[in-house]
């Protein structure tokens, strides 16, 4: 499907990535298409990632103000992270120094609280799992194959994580962490990762992917 | 002294690069040509070399002229030194900018600013090399940069000029016919939309020919169309099972 492609008649209803044009649902994107009980909708093959409240991400401080940190979470709204999420309590300036806790470029891991037209996407880290990224390696992915690493049920990922024996946490924004003290097999995790993103609609992809991982498997 | 006029349809009824009076210049289109860039695009049309890049939706600066209820689209359209025959000064000029202005306000009816509100989509116009109906050429380009960048489109847009070349109605003019024919229409159509979102014009038509040159025009947009939609289908193909596509 392409932008402007007619998906389905006026009464269908226009589900993610579509628009009604003239009584008749047209694709937004380049995509696929899916028809289903919920409406006619485009599985998009290239995108940017929009927050959502609820997700996982992965971020990196690029501004430090007196009561909150900026967070680029490669979308077009940065991430805020206030003071009082990280201090769990009111904010002192007398006494606590944001620097001190997250300077520039440190990796975060968190959740997407609040998210609106209006307002930036706001952060937690106060959850399982979330805060400080102190060790790994960064892997950007498009935000579009993040369902695929991630698989139905988290599939693909145990599966690698199984295979690989380490440690990888994907954000869905598209920042993936890689955290093996391997470097052969930090090497074999980024090479897994491009090839689910470059052939993501292949079928049998996860058993490639865990081959790529084991050894089994040379990459072509 | 008199200057001889060049004569732009020769005894056969052909023009001066032997196309025929609705025949299009050849058509190629490369996406993704950029790496940097979110979404990019090479067209060239005949001898017209145009490099479209597209960043964003992204944060503005400076802050204080975002929108609260949709993205800014800003459009820059320059063109080369090397683009014309004389070398021309780099520094944006006066029809530049107006060109700018006029792509922008062409692209805005497809584009889903309201989607993003407080950002913005930068789409960067390059003529490499320029030989006639460049405008309408960039904005084709730049509808297939934005589709390539992920940006979410009502459609695609796509343009040909149309104009009168020794008394006949001629489709997608060269540098000559543009320069030493009668009129030069330059056109912008949505076809998902059956709306026309770019009409100039400059030189004299009658009205029969007006409305000739707006059916040729959109017939040439239409087959313009297609090729982009094949591109971008070509880009992006996937095997065959790709509805099996396994999602979390």
């Amino acid at each position: 499907m392409v932008p402007g492609e007619v998906i389905g008649s006026g009464d269908n209803r226009a589900g993610e990535n579509t628009v009604k044009v003239q009584g008749s649902i047209v694709a937004t994107r380049v995509g696929i298409r899916r028809g289903g009980p919920e409406g006619v909708s485009v599985i998009p093959l290239k995108g940017f990632y929009v927050p959502r409240v609820g997700d996982m991400v992965v971020g990196i401080v690029c501004d430090v103000s007196y009561n909150m940190w900026k967070v680029d979470i490669s979308s077009p709204y940065f991430g805020v992270l206030p003071a009082t999420d990280v201090f769990g309590r009111r904010f002192d300036p007398t006494m606590d120094d944001p620097l001190k806790q997250f300077d520039i470029g440190t990796v975060l891991k968190a959740k997407i609280v609040a998210f609106d037209r209006s307002q930036d996407p706001l952060l937690t880290i106060r959850d399982q799992d979330l805060g400080k990224a102190d060790f790994g390696f960064l892997v950007r992915v498009n935000p579009s194959k993040i369902p695929r690493v991630i698989g139905r049920g988290g599939s693909m990922l145990s599966k690698i994580q199984q295979a690989s024996n380490s440690r990888v946490i994907v954000g869905q924004n598209g920042t993936v962490i890689i955290t093996t003290s391997d470097p052969v097999m930090r090497d074999k995790l980024i090479r897994a990762l491009k090839l689910i993103e470059d052939e993501a609609h292949v079928y049998g992809l996860t058993e490639k992917v865990v081959g790529l991982i084991s050894g089994k498997v040379e990459e072509q | 002294m008199t200057e001889e006029k060049t004569k732009l349809i020769d005894e056969e009824g052909l023009r001066t690069d032997g196309r025929k009076p609705d025949e299009l210049r050849p058509i190629r289109i490369e996406l993704g040509y950029l790496k940097h860039a979110d979404g990019s695009a090479l067209y060239e049309q005949g001898k017209c070399k145009i490099l479209v890049a597209v960043f964003g939706p992204s944060e503005v600066h400076p802050k204080h002229i975002e929108l609260p209820d949709r993205a800014i689209l800003k459009v820059r359209y320059h063109m080369a030194p090397f683009s014309v025959d004389e070398r021309k000064s780099p520094a944006p000029s006066r029809r530049e900018m107006e060109l700018s202005m006029v792509v922008r306000n062409a692209l805005e009816p497809i584009v889903m600013t309201e989607l993003f509100p407080r950002t913005v989509i930068e789409i960067f116009i390059e003529i490499l090399q320029a030989d006639g109906g460049t405008r309408v050429a960039g904005l084709t380009a730049a509808a297939l940069a934005l589709a390539d960048a992920g940006i979410p489109l009502r459609g695609l847009v796509a343009g040909c000029a149309v104009g009168k070349a020794d008394g006949t109605m001629v489709l997608d003019l060269n540098d000559i016919e543009d320069k030493e024919g009668d009129a030069d229409m330059p056109i912008a159509y949505i076809p998902t939309m059956n709306k026309v979102s770019l009409l100039q014009m400059d030189g004299l038509l009658t009205r029969d020919e007006f409305r000739q040159g707006i059916s040729m025009a959109i017939n040439g947009s239409m087959r313009i169309y297609a090729l982009q939609a094949a591109a971008l289908k070509s880009k992006y193909s996937q095997p065959e099972n790709q509805e099996k596509e396994e999602t979390q």
